[in-house]
C-alpha cells in the first residue's frame, strides 16, 4: 500500500525526490504518512481536496484487499 | 470555423460551446489549447482554461494526421501502463484493454466481478480514473479525456440514471413540485440533463457548488 501512493505521489508532482512515505502499521490501522515537497502540496491535495479524496479513496480500496484499515495523512 | 472559449472548467467551456453553436457534444471535437491556474497550489478557483471546438469531420488542420496520432498512441501506452501499475496495487493484476475513440482513451479494466475496483456508487472507480488523468495529464504535459470501465459499470449506470430520472421526472409532474436529486458528478449531472432534455414539462436544474453539486427537477406551470 505504501508503494502504491509512494508511486501515485511520485507521478503527480514536480519534484518526486522530495516525496517521502513511510507507513505506520497498528494492530487493525496503519497510518500511511506522506509528505512532499512544499511547492507540491496542492499537487497532492488538489482544487478542493480532489486528488487527496481520490488518493485516499484508492487506498481504502487497497486496505479492503488486504483485510485491514489504512488512513492517509499528507503531512504539512 | 473553429471557435474559441474561456471558462472555469473545460466543461463549463464545453457547454458554453455547445450552447452558442446549438451543436450536441458528439458533433464537435474539442481540444484544450490553454490551462492556466493561479491561485495558491492550484487550490483557489482561478482557473481559467481555453477550449477550441471545431464541427467533426471538419479537420481545420489537415498536417495534424500522423503526429497526433501518434500522440495519442503514446498517451494510450502510457494511461495503459499507470492504470495497470496502480489496480495491480491495489488488488490483484488485471488484464487493461485499451483504445482511442475520437481522441478520447478508453480503458477497460478485465474485472474479477468482485467490483472492488468500482467501489460504493463508483466511488473507487472514479478516483482512479481522476488520479490516471492527472498522471497522464502531468508527464505528457497535454490534457487526454480519459475514461476507465470495468464489468461494463459506466454504461449500467447511464442506464440507471436515465431511469432514475424518469421516475423523478413523473414524480415531480404529478406532485408538481420541485425534486432534489442527490450530488451527482459532473458526468453524471449531464446524463440527467440530457435523459430530461425533451420533456417540456418540467426543466432540470444545477443547484450547489463542487462535491454538493446536485440536480433539481422542476416542473414547468402550465401556460407559463
Amino acid at each position: 500500500m505504501k508503494e502504491l501512493i509512494e508511486y501515485i505521489a511520485k507521478a503527480l508532482v514536480d519534484n518526486p525526490d522530495a516525496v517521502k512515505v513511510t507507513e505506520i502499521e497498528g494492530e487493525k490501522t496503519s497510518v500511511i504518512e506522506l509528505s512532499v515537497a512544499k511547492e507540491d502540496l496542492g499537487k497532492v491535495i488538489g482544487k478542493q481536496g480532489r486528488t487527496a479524496r481520490s488518493l485516499r479513496t484508492i487506498l481504502s480500496a487497497a486496505s479492503t484487499k488486504n483485510n485491514k484499515r489504512a488512513v492517509l495523512e499528507i503531512l504539512e | 470555423m473553429p471557435i474559441e472559449k474561456e471558462a472555469k472548467s473545460v466543461e463549463e467551456a464545453m457547454e458554453k460551446i455547445c450552447e452558442e453553436l446549438g451543436k450536441k457534444r458528439e458533433e464537435l471535437e474539442f481540444e484544450v489549447i490553454e490551462e492556466k491556474s493561479r491561485g495558491i497550489f492550484g487550490l483557489m478557483g482561478n482557473k481559467r482554461v481555453k477550449v477550441r471546438a471545431s464541427l467533426k469531420g471538419v479537420q481545420p488542420e489537415q498536417e495534424k494526421g500522423q503526429g497526433a496520432q501518434e500522440v495519442v498512441n503514446d498517451a494510450l501506452t502510457y494511461a495503459k501502463t499507470v492504470l495497470e501499475r496502480i489496480i495491480a496495487g491495489i488488488a490483484v493484476p488485471s488484464q487493461v484493454e485499451a483504445r482511442v475513440e475520437e481522441g478520447s482513451i478508453y480503458l477497460n479494466i478485465k474485472g474479477d466481478g468482485s467490483g472492488l475496483l468500482i467501489g460504493r456508487h463508483g466511488q473507487t472507480l472514479d478516483a482512479i480514473q481522476y488520479i490516471v488523468g492527472r498522471i497522464v495529464g502531468k508527464q505528457l504535459g497535454e490534457k487526454k479525456v480519459i475514461v476507465i470501465d470495468t464489468e461494463r459499470y459506466r454504461e449500467r449506470r447511464r442506464e440507471n440514471l436515465e431511469r432514475l430520472s424518469r421516475h423523478m421526472g413523473e414524480k415531480a409532474k404529478s406532485t408538481g413540485r420541485a425534486v432534489s436529486l442527490q450530488p451527482m458528478s459532473a458526468s453524471d449531472r449531464r446524463i440527467v440533463h440530457l435523459a430530461l432534455k425533451h420533456d417540456r414539462e418540467i426543466e432540470t436544474r444545477s443547484e450547489g457548488e463542487g462535491g454538493m453539486r446536485s440536480i433539481k427537477i422542476i416542473p414547468r406551470r402550465r401556460g407559463s
